[in-house]
């Protein structure tokens, strides 16, 4: 199977709710928005160098006005379209514009009170109203679930309202230090944690059976290998760098929102995606491996984990490093 | 919100007949030169009993790692699987652990 080479886009940081641990520390008085225009561009300059999965998040992408002509730039360009959403928002008008879209990634943080701790008071019950919906439109759809220091136990009961609901997969996505999140560093999961949601996961698979994926945001320490060791100069930018993010504002950054300034490629609003890859690849992709891919590398060995959050490792080198980037 | 890790809630984990310090070394394995992991699967309900995967092997390779399974007193099961035609290039070695 190809792999994914994900290009994921924040077109806004507006948001109807105000999530405890939002990355993008995203809510209602957030105005930034990017100009569609900008964005289609965006889309086909990562086509080119290789992305094939367009993932939309946000804020709540549901906002986007043309967020249908992004999902359709993405599919017309042979890409996999998704859209991660708080799902409170979905209407048969929204599903409508969805339409072609390859999954529908749902948040889910736990049984409703931990749901609603985190992300509001009934907005477990906003979202779960609307997923009869959701199935009605005939929408490939599935659930997120943060991973904490404390809320593995709740993954069983996750599972089987996934499998209730008809969803088709189940992401644990590992608490990201970023936006408001980073007020929350107790609770990230640490390493060992991370193992057993691996282990945790396998199990539930079991329960659930086939229909529901259970994909836990980590990589086997062992595959980490073929990262550092690969012919990089002759392979497309998408497979060196992936995710790559454009933020709200249209900085693109590699790994993960908010990820450290100095390793940005560039903004929409200076120069065309195109360039800034051309220009960071040029420049800046040797530095980027030696000391940001490597380092994480040595540190993930150093700490003889089975199974690393790769994209944190990245994030947590960057921060560590002290850089003399040129556009810092 | 409790501190408690959410993992320490899960006594079928903690009480599993595969020790943590087992997964730790077949999962290692996976770290070396040559040896792949490529499935991982672990069975139990409630209790973790049965793990099972299998490894992408160097020909090379395949004896030294029979060998350190069959050390592991957990693994009961090992099928090797050679790949290549006319000549072997890659072997696939599954393991099951457990009861």
């Amino acid at each position: 199977m190809d792999s994914a080479r994900v290009l994921q886009v924040h077109p806004l940081g507006r948001c109807n709710l105000s999530c405890l641990h939002c990355y993008s520390s995203s809510g209602p008085a957030v105005t930034e928005e990017l100009e569609t225009g900008l964005l289609l561009g965006a889309i086909q300059d990562a086509a080119q160098e290789g992305y094939n999965v367009l993932a939309v998040s946000g804020g709540e992408p549901l906002l986007y006005r043309e967020l249908s002509q992004l999902i359709e730039c993405a599919r017309n360009l042979g890409m996999t379209a998704t859209v991660t959403t708080n799902g409170t928002l979905l209407n048969a008008r929204r599903l409508k514009s969805l339409r072609g879209l390859d999954l529908l990634a749902i948040s889910l943080d736990g049984t409703p009170d931990s749901h609603d701790r985190m992300r509001g008071r009934g907005s477990f019950l906003q979202m779960a109203r609307r997923l009869e919906q959701v199935r009605a439109a005939g929408l490939p759809f599935g659930f997120i679930f943060t991973l904490t220091m404390q809320n593995l136990s709740e993954l069983e009961w996750i599972a089987r309202f996934a499998l209730d609901q008809g969803a088709a997969l189940l992401q644990v996505h590992p608490l990201e230090l970023a936006g408001r999140g980073r007020q929350m560093s107790e609770h990230r999961p640490d390493e060992e944690e991370l193992q057993w949601a691996v282990v945790e996961a396998a199990r539930l698979q079991t329960v659930v059976g086939p229909s529901v994926v259970i994909h836990v945001d980590a990589l086997p320490a062992g595959g980490l290998r073929d990262i550092g060791d690969c012919e990089y100069q002759s392979l497309p930018f998408a497979f060196l760098l992936h995710p790559l993010i454009i933020e709200s504002d249209g900085t693109v950054v590699p790994a993960e929102h908010g990820f450290d300034r100095r390793w940005k490629l560039g903004s929409l609003y200076d120069r065309s995606l195109a360039v800034s890859i051309q220009q960071f690849r040029a420049e800046r992709l040797g530095a980027f491996r030696k000391q940001i891919v490597a380092g994480a590398l040595t540190d993930a060995a150093a700490a003889g984990v089975r199974f690393v959050n790769w994209h944190e490792a990245l994030t947590r080198r960057a921060r560590e490093v002290a850089v003399s980037a040129p556009n810092a | 919100m409790t501190s408690e890790r959410g993992s320490d809630k899960l006594q079928h984990l903690k009480k599993a007949e595969i020790s943590e310090s087992q997964l730790d070394r077949l999962a290692g394995f996976a770290n070396e030169e040559g040896i792949e992991l490529v499935d991982w699967l672990v069975r139990g309900i409630p209790a973790v009993d049965w793990l099972e995967g299998s490894f992408h092997v160097r020909p090379n390779a395949v004896g030294d790692l029979i060998n350190r399974l069959v050390a592991e007193g957990a693994v009961r099961q090992i099928v090797v699987f050679p790949y290549g035609i006319p000549a072997v290039d890659l072997v696939e070695v599954r393991f099951a652990s457990g009861r």
